[in-house]
């Protein structure tokens, strides 16, 4: 190892980039990963027609919150991902005891998440809509629902991740904690698509949903660094 | 200045002054309960418009408010164990959560008995039922999080951030459920908005309210005491407090 990086940490902004393109690079090289969520979204998608109606009017009317249901279940099960493998291979071990604050750590983690499942739901959202038979402006509010909203999904999966990383089979444990906390951009996400199919403005929800995963985005690298701090040895 | 706080507030002497405080909120509880119950079953006049259904509310508002009131007094608990890492607060967390949930499923329960006659159905998608359905889906996880931990102080830690998160959130799932309704299904025969209620309907509820206030801090320090029993069972006081 080279003898400066012993004596002086490494500037934040350095760090930063260092954890984000880690970050970026791992979904790539572990691209089940990153697949398995789309896929599972996808079925999800595929199997609410098969259990009812499949006519036009009642497919619009379920898509809002079918495809928003979809993109909480797949943000639900890509959590794992956010610290299983590091806490298993070390890498969580040298992060919690780095001289570089672990929220800002948290926060390169998270974006790259958001950058990589994010993106990817939300240019699946819209095919899923229309499938079920969204109108054009419907499909247009579902995107940046999706777009803004997986960022808040994210965030607070962050914090449940971190919580339960010390706990076996953390996975159900995440999924009964988070679903009452999606509440908020469930409604508003699901709801701007709504309005807008029943002739509305859609415009108040979206910025709501914006709102909220800013907020949610702002407090979690924090607390999730305090969860990891005490869940993880 | 802070040390006779700490001193108070350290297991062995909780456990002892504890043992007062719940007969003394216990009594209480009994007394008050007894006589907003009677107040409120025999005292108080029949609603014009629900007859006697309306005596229901004696356990149904002040189940709601409480459940309410457990969850911020969790999370302000929470903080606290958080924070100052005292032990007394992680364990408040711990026994408050069950007795929320029970809370929360009184107040549904107790809401779905008095919709039957009155609405005509056990259960709407109404903006408050739904949020305190949501809430008491927040205690479950409080409570599954802090079981799932080996280590008890790390699992009430855990669930000290989980009453925290759930906390910031409850005001937003509120309004955001109460938006969703407005938007679903306008106005409808749910809204219980009560006309300002008489004098002699509402003093019952008042006591019974405080009545129930005392009832779970007697439980709180019931389960508290045991809670410290069980994880300082090889500490050489609870020996000589038990023997």
């Amino acid at each position: 190892m080279h003898a400066a990086s012993i004596c002086c940490p490494p500037s934040p902004v350095k760090l930063w980039i260092a954890v984000w393109s880690r970050e970026w690079q791992l979904l790539f090289r572990q691209l089940q990963d990153l697949l398995q969520p789309l896929v599972y979204f996808a079925m999800v998608v595929m199997i609410v027609p098969l259990g009812t109606d499949p006519s036009a009017d009642v497919l619009a009317r379920l898509a809002p919150a079918v495809v928003w249901m979809a993109v909480v279940l797949a943000v639900v099960l890509s959590l794992d991902r956010l610290f299983r493998d590091d806490a298993r291979d070390g890498t969580l071990a040298v992060l919690l005891t780095a001289p570089t604050p672990l929220w800002w750590v948290l926060l390169a983690k998270l974006l790259a998440h958001w950058l990589g499942l994010g993106l990817l739901l939300t240019m699946a959202a819209p095919l899923a809509g229309a499938a079920y038979g969204l109108a054009a402006p419907a499909v247009g509010v579902l995107l940046l629902t999706v777009l803004a909203g997986s960022l808040g999904l994210m965030a607070l999966g962050m914090v449940a991740g971190a919580l339960t990383v010390g706990v076996r089979n953390g996975g159900v444990l995440v999924a009964i904690i988070l679903l009452p906390l999606y509440v908020p951009l469930l409604v508003f996400g699901a709801g701007a698509v709504g309005a807008v199919q029943s002739g509305f403005e859609g415009g108040g929800p979206v910025y709501f949903v914006a709102a909220l995963s800013v907020l949610y985005a702002t407090l979690a690298p924090p607390l999730a660094a305090v969860a990891l701090r005490l869940s993880y040895d | 200045m802070w040390t006779w706080f700490h001193r108070l507030a350290s297991p062995p002497t909780f456990y002892r002054w504890g043992g007062t405080l719940q007969w003394i909120f216990g009594v209480l509880a009994v007394l008050l309960i007894v006589v907003g119950t009677y107040g409120g079953l025999v005292l108080a006049p029949a609603d014009y418009q629900q007859g006697d259904a309306f005596r229901i509310i004696y356990v149904h508002v002040p189940s709601a408010w409480l459940s309410l009131f457990v969850y911020t007094s969790m999370a302000v608990a929470g903080g606290v164990a958080l924070i100052w890492r005292m032990k007394l607060a992680e364990l408040y967390v711990i026994a408050a959560a069950p007795l929320g949930a029970a809370f929360t499923a009184l107040a549904l329960v107790t809401g779905m008995l008095w919709g039957e006659p009155m609405w005509g159905t056990y259960w709407v998608w109404d903006a408050r039922l739904t949020s305190e359905l949501v809430l008491l889906f927040l205690y479950l996880g409080v409570i599954a999080l802090a079981a799932a931990f080996e280590d008890p102080r790390r699992g009430a830690r855990a669930a000290a951030v989980l009453a925290l998160i759930g906390v910031v959130n409850v005001p937003i799932i509120h309004y955001s459920v109460e938006w969703w309704n407005s938007l679903h299904q306008g106005a409808t025969v749910t809204k219980f908005d009560s006309p300002s209620i008489t004098g002699d309907m509402l003093w019952p509820l008042l006591v019974n309210a405080l009545g129930f206030m005392c009832y779970f801090a007697c439980l709180q320090c019931v389960r508290m005491r045991a809670l410290i029993l069980s994880r300082e069972r090889d500490a050489r006081w609870v020996r000589e407090a038990v023997a």
